[in-house]
């Protein structure tokens, strides 16, 4: 059982780590915070934090490998936190299960706001057989999508984008994860096609298609869909 | 190569190079060997006139031998086959009209004189002919042999020169001794462009005219100039395309000397040169070029590095600051006075750390653009020390820094802020790299010669093998902790290098890390 309100942050910079105990302490969260990717990963088995923030350079050993380590025996939610904005890394730790990522510097605003949707998600009954998100609404058993009660006519593919969107709100979901889900691995590179199908599905969704809302771009990264209180 | 050598030494030669030979053949005759022809009648005509003085004492048949043995001696003088027969078929003639009785007649009175005048002209005749011919035999082994040994030397010569410059120096060395020219090389700028000077090499320069005359033949990869059918014959230089299978690398010209004539055998051992040469060249180039791409290789590396370490370095005080402002604005922390405060401190440190950053890079762009002008005063070294220390106190925690300066370490004439900056930047590295609760020491005393500051620890020291590494430009001993670009050290090194001081570090026998800095005392 994950310890309420822990939060275990690995990053080698003892500056960020003390930066982030006093704004998190400040929120009312408990933070534990180690320097060695090793020692985090103790410290995760021992503390059973609802979360966890790590770094991507350690001294000991890269960011990346700890995460992997960490999905051997655990679905805690992992926001990934990195001077390197370079989107090859993030989109790597991603596909390796990360759940989010946050690169520096970052505001600490923008950083809660992500941790408190990473712990809702996980603590969302899976479930639902309908998810609201502002204007729209979709309905799993019945495979339909309604904006202000009306139904939306979409395409199968469409509807299975906006599934994933709806299953994973708030959460980053790169091109890979995307195209391998809808098309297979064959065609993991082609994410023009992603573009196409994004496109018009922001056609049907969005108020603005120019300025979404609702689907946001994380460019090089992959895309998501915000999470909108009406 | 050992094809080229095999084609050499064969001699193959085709209907061209063979009507070639012919002409210069003719040419010969009609040059230098008639007056050979004079001179075989003059030798015979004076001997004639010699032995006619003692026919009567040696009788008229040994005249037949001192003939023979004066013919044979012909070829020996380098009389080509043509002479010696004039020389045969004229001595024949004076013996007969002169000694063989009946005298004055070209009649033979007896039988056997008959006989012995025939033998005596195919004898003469045949010998002569046989010696001349071994003579140029001769002359041309020793032709090939020079020319092979010449071949052999070049390529010795090339295989051991280890650069461009080498093989370029020895290229012009071979060629002028071999060819007795006058040597130029000009190396390609572009695919299509020539440079605009010679090889330093060179035995000569050349000027526009001529080095378009180059770039024709550059582009067209033929011989041009001098000997060759192209144009601009009327140039006083032979250019030579320096060539490969693969690709080009310029010309060679080569002014021979105003009498020479460029035979055959001297064209295909001049190619025999350039093919050589242009192999070497390439080998050269392509040397270069393997150690370039790993230069390339190499400085993107460093770039990566640096850039990773510098933005790094920047991005975290950046975050910080960011972070704590950020979290200013939340209402459920600005309502706290005690975290406010925190946040404040963190800021400060924050920006203290970029503030050195900033200090770091602009002290290392100094020393780098190698205008450091030092501002001299004489100042106490006491100062010096407790300034330094007082400037790192506030970063140092719970660590114990003592300071220790002999009375008489005095006053020392140097730029008070340099070496400050110097002090600072290796007390900061003690404090970063050792555990809170260590002792650092720092104490200064005065030699006849120089200035001691010495600066230790009792941490752990540094890894052995890398201490030659430590004052390396953005150099970190890899599995060091976050935070630091790896120029503080070199920074303190460039100002105390610019007093004209060393400094080294070593590894304390009972433990721990030492800098030793040494200041000189100029009279």
């Amino acid at each position: 059982m994950a310890s309420q309100n822990t939060i275990v942050v690995i990053d080698d910079e003892s500056q960020i780590r003390k930066i982030l105990s006093i704004t998190l302490g400040a929120e009312g969260f408990k933070v534990i915070d180690i320097s060695k990717g090793k020692d985090g990963i103790i410290a995760i088995a021992n503390n059973h934090p609802q979360l966890v923030i790590l770094d991507l350079g350690l001294p000991d050993e890269d960011g990346l490998t700890v995460l992997k380590e960490i999905r051997t025996w655990s679905n805690i939610p992992v926001i990934i936190l990195s001077v390197r904005n370079s989107e090859d890394d993030i989109v790597k730790a991603l596909d390796l299960g990360a759940d989010d990522y946050v690169t520096k510097p970052f505001n600490t605003a923008e950083l809660i706001a992500r941790i408190r949707a990473n712990i809702r998600r996980t603590q969302q009954p899976d479930s639902q057989s309908v998810v609201v998100n502002g204007d729209l609404k979709i309905d799993f058993s019945k495979r339909l999508i309604y904006k202000n009660e009306e139904e939306l006519k979409v395409t199968n593919t469409e509807y299975m984008l906006l599934f994933l969107f709806f299953k994973n709100l708030d959460k980053v979901l790169t091109h890979n994860y995307l195209l391998k889900e809808i098309w297979g691995p064959i065609h993991s590179e082609d994410s023009q096609y992603l573009r196409v199908f994004i496109g018009q599905i922001r056609k049907k969704i969005e108020d603005d298609p120019a300025h979404p809302k609702y689907i946001t771009t994380d460019s090089g990264v992959g895309y998501r869909m915000r999470l909108i209180n009406k | 190569m050992e094809t080229l050598n095999k084609k050499y030494e064969s001699g193959e030669l085709n209907i061209e190079t063979a009507t070639k030979h012919f002409k210069s053949y003719i040419r010969k005759i009609w040059n230098a060997a008639i007056t050979k022809y004079f001179l075989a009648a003059l030798i015979i005509s004076v001997s004639g006139l010699l032995i006619y003085l003692i026919h009567l004492h040696i009788g008229y048949q040994s005249v037949s031998l001192v003939f023979l043995f004066i013919i044979s001696l012909l070829p020996l003088l380098n009389f080509k086959p043509g002479p010696i027969f004039l020389a045969a078929v004229m001595s024949a003639l004076v013996w007969n009209f002169f000694f063989i009785p009946p005298y004055y007649t070209f009649r033979i009175g007896k039988v056997e004189d008959a006989m012995m005048f025939l033998m005596y002209f195919v004898i003469a005749s045949v010998s002569g002919l046989l010696i001349s011919r071994i003579r140029t035999q001769q002359v041309l082994i020793n032709q090939k042999e020079r020319r092979t040994a010449a071949l052999y030397n070049l390529t010795r010569d090339l295989s051991s020169s280890r650069s461009l410059d080498e093989v370029t120096q020895c290229s012009v060395n071979h060629l002028k001794e071999t060819f007795h020219s006058e040597v130029v090389f000009l190396y390609q700028e572009t695919d299509k462009n020539l440079k605009s000077s010679v090889h330093p090499a060179s035995t000569f320069k050349i000027d526009d005219a001529e080095r378009n005359v180059a770039q024709i033949s550059f582009l067209s990869s033929q011989k041009v100039g001098r000997f060759t059918h192209n144009v601009s014959s009327i140039s006083p230089v032979t250019y030579v395309p320096l060539i490969t299978k693969n690709r080009k690398y310029g010309i060679a010209g080569l002014i021979f000397p105003e009498n020479a004539t460029l035979d055959t055998e001297a064209e295909s051992l001049l190619d025999a040169f350039i093919a050589l040469i242009s192999t070497a060249i390439e080998r050269e180039y392509l040397t270069e070029l393997a150690k370039n791409n790993l230069v390339i290789a190499e400085s993107e590396k460093l770039y990566k590095t640096l850039f990773d370490s510098i933005s790094h370095e920047l991005k975290t005080p950046i975050t910080t600051i960011i972070g704590a402002i950020s979290s200013l604005k939340d209402e459920r922390i600005n309502g706290n006075r005690n975290i406010i405060l925190q946040l404040i401190d963190e800021a400060g440190i924050a920006t203290e750390r970029l503030k050195r950053l900033v200090e770091n890079l602009l002290d290392i762009t100094r020393l780098e653009r190698g205008n450091l002008k030092l501002k001299k005063e004489w100042h106490s070294i006491a100062d010096l020390l407790y300034s330094s220390i007082s400037r790192v106190e506030s970063d140092s925690s719970h660590r114990k820094i003592n300071c220790s300066v002999e009375d008489d370490a005095g006053l020392y004439n140097f730029d008070y802020p340099l070496l400050e900056q110097a002090l600072i930047n290796i007390l900061h590295n003690s404090i970063e790299y050792t555990p809170d609760d260590c002792r650092i020491d720092v104490s200064a005393k005065r030699r006849s010669d120089s200035i001691v500051i010495t600066i230790s620890d009792d941490g752990k020291g540094f890894p052995e093998n890398e201490i030659k590494n430590l004052f390396t430009k953005f150099y970190r001993i890899p599995g060091t902790k976050a935070g630091g670009t790896g120029l503080g050290l070199s920074i303190a090194k460039g100002f105390i290098e610019a007093h004209g001081g060393t400094i080294k570090a070593q590894n304390r026998r009972g433990g721990g890390a030492e800098f030793i800095i040494l200041l000189p005392i100029n009279l």
